[in-house]
Protein backbone atom coordinates (compact mmCIF):
# COMPACT_ATOMS: atom_id res chain seq x y z
CA UNK A 1 0.00 0.00 0.00
CA UNK A 2 1.32 3.46 -0.76
CA UNK A 3 2.27 5.81 2.04
CA UNK A 4 -0.30 8.39 3.06
CA UNK A 5 0.35 12.08 2.66
CA UNK A 6 -1.60 13.58 5.54
CA UNK A 7 -3.25 16.87 4.73
CA UNK A 8 -4.38 19.88 6.67
CA UNK A 9 -8.17 19.76 6.37
CA UNK A 10 -9.90 22.91 5.18
CA UNK A 11 -11.99 24.54 7.89
CA UNK A 12 -15.74 23.99 7.34
CA UNK A 13 -16.23 27.78 7.70
CA UNK A 14 -14.36 31.00 6.98
CA UNK A 15 -11.68 32.23 9.39
CA UNK A 16 -13.95 35.03 10.58
CA UNK A 17 -17.02 32.83 11.08
CA UNK A 18 -16.33 32.19 14.78
CA UNK A 19 -16.12 35.88 15.69
CA UNK A 20 -16.58 37.43 18.15
CA UNK A 21 -15.84 34.33 20.24
CA UNK A 22 -12.58 33.53 18.43
CA UNK A 23 -10.95 36.20 16.27
CA UNK A 24 -10.11 35.61 12.63
CA UNK A 25 -6.41 36.29 13.36
CA UNK A 26 -6.38 33.71 16.17
CA UNK A 27 -8.00 31.04 14.03
CA UNK A 28 -5.51 31.68 11.21
CA UNK A 29 -2.65 30.95 13.60
CA UNK A 30 -4.34 27.96 15.28
CA UNK A 31 -5.31 26.28 12.01
CA UNK A 32 -2.77 27.73 9.58
CA UNK A 33 0.25 27.38 11.86
CA UNK A 34 -0.30 24.99 14.79
CA UNK A 35 -2.38 22.39 12.95
CA UNK A 36 -0.43 22.73 9.70
CA UNK A 37 2.84 22.10 11.56
CA UNK A 38 1.40 18.97 13.23
CA UNK A 39 0.57 17.66 9.75
CA UNK A 40 3.99 18.51 8.30
CA UNK A 41 5.82 16.95 11.23
CA UNK A 42 3.60 13.88 11.07
CA UNK A 43 4.43 13.35 7.40
CA UNK A 44 8.13 13.62 8.22
CA UNK A 45 7.89 11.35 11.28
CA UNK A 46 6.11 8.44 9.55
CA UNK A 47 8.34 8.25 6.47
CA UNK A 48 9.39 4.67 6.03
CA UNK A 49 7.32 3.38 8.96
CA UNK A 50 4.61 0.76 8.50
CA UNK A 51 1.98 3.05 10.05
CA UNK A 52 2.52 5.44 7.15
CA UNK A 53 -0.08 3.53 5.08
CA UNK A 54 -2.84 4.03 7.64
CA UNK A 55 -5.57 6.62 7.82
CA UNK A 56 -5.15 9.02 10.70
CA UNK A 57 -8.04 7.30 12.49
CA UNK A 58 -6.41 3.86 12.20
CA UNK A 59 -3.01 5.25 13.11
CA UNK A 60 -4.28 6.69 16.38
CA UNK A 61 -5.74 3.30 17.31
CA UNK A 62 -2.28 1.71 16.84
CA UNK A 63 -0.39 4.15 19.03
CA UNK A 64 1.02 2.71 22.24
CA UNK A 65 3.92 3.26 24.63
CA UNK A 66 6.43 2.04 22.05
CA UNK A 67 5.38 4.55 19.39
CA UNK A 68 8.02 7.21 18.69
CA UNK A 69 7.09 10.51 20.38
CA UNK A 70 7.23 12.38 17.07
CA UNK A 71 4.56 10.10 15.62
CA UNK A 72 2.41 10.14 18.74
CA UNK A 73 2.42 13.87 19.35
CA UNK A 74 1.91 14.88 15.73
CA UNK A 75 -0.69 12.22 14.91
CA UNK A 76 -2.56 13.18 18.06
CA UNK A 77 -2.26 16.87 17.23
CA UNK A 78 -3.54 16.30 13.70
CA UNK A 79 -6.51 14.13 14.70
CA UNK A 80 -7.52 16.19 17.73
CA UNK A 81 -7.53 19.48 15.85
CA UNK A 82 -9.40 17.93 12.91
CA UNK A 83 -12.13 16.82 15.34
CA UNK A 84 -12.09 20.20 17.13
CA UNK A 85 -12.84 22.17 13.93
CA UNK A 86 -15.81 19.88 13.25
CA UNK A 87 -17.15 20.51 16.76
CA UNK A 88 -17.65 24.20 15.95
CA UNK A 89 -19.96 26.11 13.64
CA UNK A 90 -20.38 29.77 12.72
CA UNK A 91 -21.43 31.98 15.59
CA UNK A 92 -25.03 33.14 15.73
CA UNK A 93 -25.95 36.39 17.43
CA UNK A 94 -27.52 35.92 20.84
CA UNK A 95 -25.36 32.96 21.78
CA UNK A 96 -28.40 30.65 22.18
CA UNK A 97 -27.20 27.25 21.08
CA UNK A 98 -29.28 24.35 22.40
CA UNK A 99 -28.58 20.66 21.85
CA UNK A 100 -31.06 19.29 19.29
CA UNK A 101 -33.51 16.50 20.21
CA UNK A 102 -31.47 13.37 19.75
CA UNK A 103 -30.24 10.21 21.39
CA UNK A 104 -27.33 12.32 22.56
CA UNK A 105 -29.63 14.78 24.32
CA UNK A 106 -31.44 11.92 26.09
CA UNK A 107 -28.11 10.54 27.21
CA UNK A 108 -27.10 14.00 28.48
CA UNK A 109 -30.30 14.17 30.53
CA UNK A 110 -29.62 10.70 31.95
CA UNK A 111 -26.06 11.39 32.99
CA UNK A 112 -26.05 15.13 33.70
CA UNK A 113 -29.72 16.02 34.33
CA UNK A 114 -29.61 18.87 31.81
CA UNK A 115 -27.56 20.61 29.12
CA UNK A 116 -26.39 23.07 31.75
CA UNK A 117 -25.32 20.16 33.93
CA UNK A 118 -23.17 18.79 31.08
CA UNK A 119 -21.61 22.17 30.34
CA UNK A 120 -20.85 22.71 34.04
CA UNK A 121 -19.01 19.41 34.25
CA UNK A 122 -17.09 20.09 31.03
CA UNK A 123 -16.08 23.49 32.40
CA UNK A 124 -15.00 22.00 35.76
CA UNK A 125 -12.85 19.48 33.94
CA UNK A 126 -11.34 22.20 31.75
CA UNK A 127 -10.48 24.41 34.71
CA UNK A 128 -8.92 21.50 36.62
CA UNK A 129 -6.60 20.47 33.80
CA UNK A 130 -3.21 21.63 35.09
CA UNK A 131 -1.29 22.07 31.86
CA UNK A 132 -2.01 21.59 28.16
CA UNK A 133 -4.62 19.13 27.01
CA UNK A 134 -8.11 18.33 25.82
CA UNK A 135 -11.54 17.67 27.24
CA UNK A 136 -13.30 14.87 25.39
CA UNK A 137 -16.76 13.38 25.60
CA UNK A 138 -16.57 9.64 24.99
CA UNK A 139 -18.85 6.63 24.66
CA UNK A 140 -18.56 3.24 23.00
CA UNK A 141 -20.53 0.26 21.71
CA UNK A 142 -20.83 -1.20 25.22
CA UNK A 143 -21.28 2.09 27.03
CA UNK A 144 -23.91 4.59 25.86
CA UNK A 145 -23.27 6.62 29.00
CA UNK A 146 -21.27 9.75 28.20
CA UNK A 147 -17.94 10.16 29.99
CA UNK A 148 -15.94 13.37 30.30
CA UNK A 149 -12.22 12.68 29.88
CA UNK A 150 -9.40 15.14 30.64
CA UNK A 151 -6.31 14.14 28.70
CA UNK A 152 -2.93 15.90 28.68
CA UNK A 153 -0.90 17.09 25.69
CA UNK A 154 -2.01 15.58 22.33
CA UNK A 155 -3.02 12.18 23.67
CA UNK A 156 -6.40 10.66 22.89
CA UNK A 157 -8.43 7.87 24.54
CA UNK A 158 -8.22 6.14 21.13
CA UNK A 159 -4.52 5.46 21.80
CA UNK A 160 -3.87 2.06 23.32
CA UNK A 161 -1.90 3.22 26.35
CA UNK A 162 -4.19 6.12 27.31
CA UNK A 163 -6.70 5.30 30.07
CA UNK A 164 -10.33 5.33 28.97
CA UNK A 165 -12.17 2.91 26.76
CA UNK A 166 -14.37 5.34 24.90
CA UNK A 167 -14.43 6.86 21.44
CA UNK A 168 -14.18 10.65 21.59
CA UNK A 169 -16.99 12.38 19.71
CA UNK A 170 -16.39 15.88 21.12
CA UNK A 171 -13.05 17.61 21.63
CA UNK A 172 -12.39 20.93 23.38
CA UNK A 173 -8.86 22.34 23.09
CA UNK A 174 -7.53 23.58 26.45
CA UNK A 175 -3.97 24.25 25.31
CA UNK A 176 -3.29 27.95 26.04
CA UNK A 177 -2.71 28.58 22.32
CA UNK A 178 -6.40 27.82 21.74
CA UNK A 179 -7.55 30.86 23.69
CA UNK A 180 -4.67 33.05 24.82
CA UNK A 181 -4.86 35.65 22.04
CA UNK A 182 -8.58 36.14 22.70
CA UNK A 183 -8.87 35.58 26.45
CA UNK A 184 -5.30 35.57 27.88
CA UNK A 185 -5.43 33.88 31.32
CA UNK A 186 -9.25 33.78 31.41
CA UNK A 187 -9.80 30.14 30.57
CA UNK A 188 -13.25 30.16 32.24
CA UNK A 189 -14.49 32.94 29.99
CA UNK A 190 -13.18 31.10 26.91
CA UNK A 191 -15.15 27.97 27.88
CA UNK A 192 -18.35 29.92 28.59
CA UNK A 193 -18.20 31.68 25.23
CA UNK A 194 -17.04 28.59 23.35
CA UNK A 195 -20.34 26.87 24.08
CA UNK A 196 -21.87 29.47 21.76
CA UNK A 197 -19.88 27.88 18.91
CA UNK A 198 -20.41 24.20 19.67
CA UNK A 199 -21.92 22.30 16.75
CA UNK A 200 -24.17 20.09 18.83
CA UNK A 201 -25.64 18.68 15.61
CA UNK A 202 -22.25 17.27 14.66
CA UNK A 203 -21.60 16.09 18.22
CA UNK A 204 -24.98 14.31 18.43
CA UNK A 205 -24.38 12.66 15.07
CA UNK A 206 -20.84 11.61 16.00
CA UNK A 207 -22.15 10.13 19.27
CA UNK A 208 -24.93 8.13 17.65
CA UNK A 209 -23.34 7.05 14.35
CA UNK A 210 -19.71 6.57 15.39
CA UNK A 211 -19.08 6.36 19.13
CA UNK A 212 -22.05 4.10 19.92
CA UNK A 213 -20.93 1.82 17.10
CA UNK A 214 -17.42 1.68 18.54
CA UNK A 215 -15.88 3.40 15.51
CA UNK A 216 -13.33 6.20 15.65
CA UNK A 217 -15.00 9.36 14.34
CA UNK A 218 -13.79 9.94 10.81
CA UNK A 219 -12.21 13.37 10.43
CA UNK A 220 -10.34 12.97 7.14
CA UNK A 221 -11.61 12.98 3.60
CA UNK A 222 -9.42 10.04 2.62
CA UNK B 1 -8.71 39.62 78.16
CA UNK B 2 -6.01 36.98 78.03
CA UNK B 3 -7.35 33.67 79.21
CA UNK B 4 -10.97 34.80 78.94
CA UNK B 5 -13.00 31.89 77.64
CA UNK B 6 -14.64 32.92 74.39
CA UNK B 7 -16.10 29.78 72.96
CA UNK B 8 -16.13 26.16 74.12
CA UNK B 9 -12.83 26.31 75.97
CA UNK B 10 -11.02 28.21 73.24
CA UNK B 11 -9.44 31.26 74.78
CA UNK B 12 -8.48 34.47 73.08
CA UNK B 13 -4.84 33.37 73.45
CA UNK B 14 -5.61 30.29 71.38
CA UNK B 15 -7.29 32.30 68.67
CA UNK B 16 -4.43 34.80 68.55
CA UNK B 17 -1.96 31.94 68.22
CA UNK B 18 -3.99 30.29 65.45
CA UNK B 19 -4.47 33.55 63.55
CA UNK B 20 -0.80 34.44 63.77
CA UNK B 21 0.23 30.98 62.57
CA UNK B 22 -2.17 31.26 59.61
CA UNK B 23 -0.97 34.71 58.62
CA UNK B 24 2.71 33.69 59.06
CA UNK B 25 2.28 30.70 56.76
CA UNK B 26 0.24 32.38 54.01
CA UNK B 27 2.27 32.63 50.84
CA UNK B 28 2.63 35.95 49.08
CA UNK B 29 3.56 37.07 45.61
CA UNK B 30 7.24 38.11 45.83
CA UNK B 31 8.17 41.60 44.66
CA UNK B 32 9.27 41.81 41.04
CA UNK B 33 12.85 43.15 41.03
CA UNK B 34 12.20 45.38 37.97
CA UNK B 35 9.40 47.09 36.05
CA UNK B 36 7.17 45.11 33.69
CA UNK B 37 8.89 46.72 30.68
CA UNK B 38 12.43 46.02 31.90
CA UNK B 39 12.92 42.88 29.82
CA UNK B 40 11.80 44.44 26.54
CA UNK B 41 12.14 43.85 23.66
CA UNK B 42 12.84 40.20 24.58
CA UNK B 43 9.80 39.69 26.81
CA UNK B 44 7.02 42.27 26.44
CA UNK B 45 5.61 44.33 29.31
CA UNK B 46 2.17 42.96 28.42
CA UNK B 47 3.31 39.39 29.01
CA UNK B 48 5.22 40.26 32.20
CA UNK B 49 2.20 42.00 33.72
CA UNK B 50 -0.23 39.14 33.04
CA UNK B 51 2.32 36.45 33.87
CA UNK B 52 3.11 38.01 37.27
CA UNK B 53 -0.21 39.61 38.31
CA UNK B 54 -2.49 36.85 37.05
CA UNK B 55 -0.75 33.52 36.54
CA UNK B 56 1.73 33.66 39.44
CA UNK B 57 -0.77 35.37 41.73
CA UNK B 58 -3.28 32.57 41.06
CA UNK B 59 -0.75 29.90 41.99
CA UNK B 60 -0.12 31.76 45.25
CA UNK B 61 -3.78 32.14 46.19
CA UNK B 62 -4.62 28.54 45.21
CA UNK B 63 -1.62 27.29 47.17
CA UNK B 64 -2.91 29.10 50.24
CA UNK B 65 -6.34 27.54 49.77
CA UNK B 66 -4.83 24.07 49.36
CA UNK B 67 -2.66 24.49 52.47
CA UNK B 68 -5.64 25.66 54.50
CA UNK B 69 -7.56 22.56 53.44
CA UNK B 70 -4.49 20.49 54.29
CA UNK B 71 -4.49 21.95 57.79
CA UNK B 72 -8.15 21.08 58.22
CA UNK B 73 -7.66 17.56 56.90
CA UNK B 74 -4.70 16.97 59.21
CA UNK B 75 -6.62 18.34 62.18
CA UNK B 76 -9.39 15.84 61.49
CA UNK B 77 -6.94 13.01 60.91
CA UNK B 78 -8.44 12.55 57.43
CA UNK B 79 -5.60 10.82 55.59
CA UNK B 80 -7.65 10.35 52.44
CA UNK B 81 -8.31 14.08 52.20
CA UNK B 82 -4.62 14.80 52.80
CA UNK B 83 -3.65 12.52 49.90
CA UNK B 84 -6.33 14.00 47.64
CA UNK B 85 -4.75 17.44 48.09
CA UNK B 86 -1.38 16.30 46.70
CA UNK B 87 -2.04 17.31 43.06
CA UNK B 88 -3.20 20.82 44.04
CA UNK B 89 -0.17 21.29 46.32
CA UNK B 90 2.18 20.06 43.63
CA UNK B 91 0.66 22.22 40.90
CA UNK B 92 0.24 25.44 42.85
CA UNK B 93 3.27 24.96 45.09
CA UNK B 94 5.38 24.11 42.06
CA UNK B 95 3.97 27.11 40.17
CA UNK B 96 4.84 29.41 43.07
CA UNK B 97 8.36 28.00 43.48
CA UNK B 98 9.10 28.03 39.77
CA UNK B 99 7.89 31.55 39.08
CA UNK B 100 9.60 32.96 42.19
CA UNK B 101 12.90 31.62 40.82
CA UNK B 102 12.08 32.81 37.29
CA UNK B 103 11.65 36.50 38.15
CA UNK B 104 15.06 36.46 39.90
CA UNK B 105 16.66 34.46 37.07
CA UNK B 106 15.79 37.28 34.66
CA UNK B 107 16.85 40.91 34.58
CA UNK B 108 17.28 43.84 32.20
CA UNK B 109 19.75 43.05 29.42
CA UNK B 110 23.25 43.54 30.77
CA UNK B 111 25.41 41.85 28.17
CA UNK B 112 27.01 39.89 31.02
CA UNK B 113 28.14 36.33 30.61
CA UNK B 114 29.01 33.81 33.34
CA UNK B 115 32.39 34.28 35.02
CA UNK B 116 34.67 32.53 37.50
CA UNK B 117 33.36 29.37 39.16
CA UNK B 118 30.14 29.18 37.18
CA UNK B 119 31.96 29.69 33.88
CA UNK B 120 34.45 26.92 34.80
CA UNK B 121 31.65 24.56 35.75
CA UNK B 122 29.77 25.26 32.52
CA UNK B 123 32.89 24.67 30.44
CA UNK B 124 33.57 21.45 32.32
CA UNK B 125 30.07 20.03 31.90
CA UNK B 126 29.05 21.48 28.53
CA UNK B 127 32.31 22.40 26.77
CA UNK B 128 31.33 26.03 26.43
CA UNK B 129 28.70 28.59 27.38
CA UNK B 130 27.43 28.43 23.80
CA UNK B 131 26.94 24.68 24.10
CA UNK B 132 25.00 25.09 27.32
CA UNK B 133 22.71 27.57 25.59
CA UNK B 134 22.18 25.20 22.67
CA UNK B 135 21.45 22.20 24.86
CA UNK B 136 19.12 23.96 27.29
CA UNK B 137 17.35 25.71 24.43
CA UNK B 138 16.86 22.44 22.53
CA UNK B 139 15.51 20.68 25.62
CA UNK B 140 13.16 23.57 26.45
CA UNK B 141 11.81 23.86 22.92
CA UNK B 142 11.16 20.10 22.84
CA UNK B 143 8.96 20.10 25.97
CA UNK B 144 5.66 18.58 24.93
CA UNK B 145 2.76 20.71 26.11
CA UNK B 146 3.46 22.81 29.20
CA UNK B 147 6.57 22.71 31.35
CA UNK B 148 10.00 24.10 32.12
CA UNK B 149 13.56 23.60 30.93
CA UNK B 150 16.14 23.77 33.72
CA UNK B 151 19.83 24.14 34.33
CA UNK B 152 20.28 22.32 37.61
CA UNK B 153 23.02 21.36 40.03
CA UNK B 154 23.47 17.72 40.96
CA UNK B 155 24.58 17.60 44.61
CA UNK B 156 25.69 13.98 44.39
CA UNK B 157 28.01 14.45 41.44
CA UNK B 158 28.77 18.13 41.90
CA UNK B 159 27.97 18.59 38.21
CA UNK B 160 25.65 20.82 36.23
CA UNK B 161 22.82 19.08 34.43
CA UNK B 162 19.92 19.92 32.15
CA UNK B 163 16.46 18.63 32.94
CA UNK B 164 12.89 19.28 31.85
CA UNK B 165 9.80 19.03 34.03
CA UNK B 166 6.19 18.85 32.88
CA UNK B 167 3.50 21.32 33.93
CA UNK B 168 4.51 22.97 37.24
CA UNK B 169 6.42 20.04 38.70
CA UNK B 170 9.21 21.66 40.74
CA UNK B 171 12.73 20.62 39.76
CA UNK B 172 14.18 19.84 43.17
CA UNK B 173 11.26 17.85 44.55
CA UNK B 174 10.95 15.93 41.27
CA UNK B 175 14.59 15.23 40.36
CA UNK B 176 16.73 16.25 43.33
CA UNK B 177 18.57 18.81 41.18
CA UNK B 178 18.96 22.30 42.64
CA UNK B 179 17.39 24.80 40.24
CA UNK B 180 19.83 27.39 38.87
CA UNK B 181 18.09 28.75 35.75
CA UNK B 182 14.63 27.93 34.44
CA UNK B 183 12.98 28.65 31.11
CA UNK B 184 9.18 28.72 31.36
CA UNK B 185 7.79 27.20 28.15
CA UNK B 186 4.12 27.29 29.07
CA UNK B 187 2.48 29.10 26.15
CA UNK B 188 1.37 31.91 28.49
CA UNK B 189 5.07 32.80 28.94
CA UNK B 190 5.46 33.85 25.30
CA UNK B 191 2.34 33.50 23.17
CA UNK B 192 1.18 37.12 23.05
CA UNK B 193 4.53 38.13 21.60
CA UNK B 194 5.94 35.08 19.83
CA UNK B 195 2.73 33.16 18.98
CA UNK B 196 3.55 29.55 18.12
CA UNK B 197 7.27 30.28 17.52
CA UNK B 198 8.63 28.99 20.81
CA UNK B 199 12.21 28.78 19.45
CA UNK B 200 12.31 32.57 18.93
CA UNK B 201 11.29 33.15 22.56
CA UNK B 202 13.83 30.67 23.91
CA UNK B 203 16.55 32.29 21.80
CA UNK B 204 15.56 35.75 23.05
CA UNK B 205 15.44 34.86 26.75
CA UNK B 206 19.23 34.45 26.91
CA UNK B 207 19.50 38.23 26.47
CA UNK B 208 17.80 38.74 29.83
CA UNK B 209 19.34 35.86 31.80
CA UNK B 210 20.61 37.25 35.11
CA UNK B 211 23.96 35.48 35.44
CA UNK B 212 24.64 37.04 38.86
CA UNK B 213 21.53 35.36 40.22
CA UNK B 214 22.36 32.06 38.53
CA UNK B 215 25.92 32.24 39.89
CA UNK B 216 24.75 32.94 43.42
CA UNK B 217 22.35 29.95 43.28
CA UNK B 218 25.25 27.83 42.07
CA UNK B 219 27.51 29.02 44.89
CA UNK B 220 24.81 28.33 47.47
CA UNK B 221 24.06 24.88 46.03
CA UNK B 222 27.74 23.91 46.09
CA UNK B 223 28.23 24.99 49.66
CA UNK B 224 24.91 23.70 51.00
Amino acid sequence: MPDMEYELPALPYAYDALEPVLKQSSLKIHHGDHHRIYVEKLNAAVKGLSVATKSIEDMLACIDASTPKAVRNNAGGHYNHSLFWLCMKPHKAGNVNPIPESRFLSSVHNSFRSEEGLKCKIKDAALSLCGSGWIYLTANAKRAEICIESIYNQDSPIMQDVPGDGVPFFALDIWEHAYYLDYTFKRAEYIDRWFGLTDWGFVSDAYENWALKGSVVRVSRL
Amino acid sequence: MLGKILWQGVTSRHLTAIWSISSRSKHKLPDLPYDFNALEPYISAEIMKIHYEKHHATYVSNLNVAEEKLGEAKAKGDISAVIALAPALRFNGGGHINHSIFWQNLGPKSGEEPTDDLKSAIELDFGSIENLKIQLSTASIAVQGSGWGWLGYNRQSGRLQIAVCPNQDPLEATTGLVPLFGIDVWEHAYYLQYKNVRPDYVKAIWNVANWSDIASRFAKAKSG
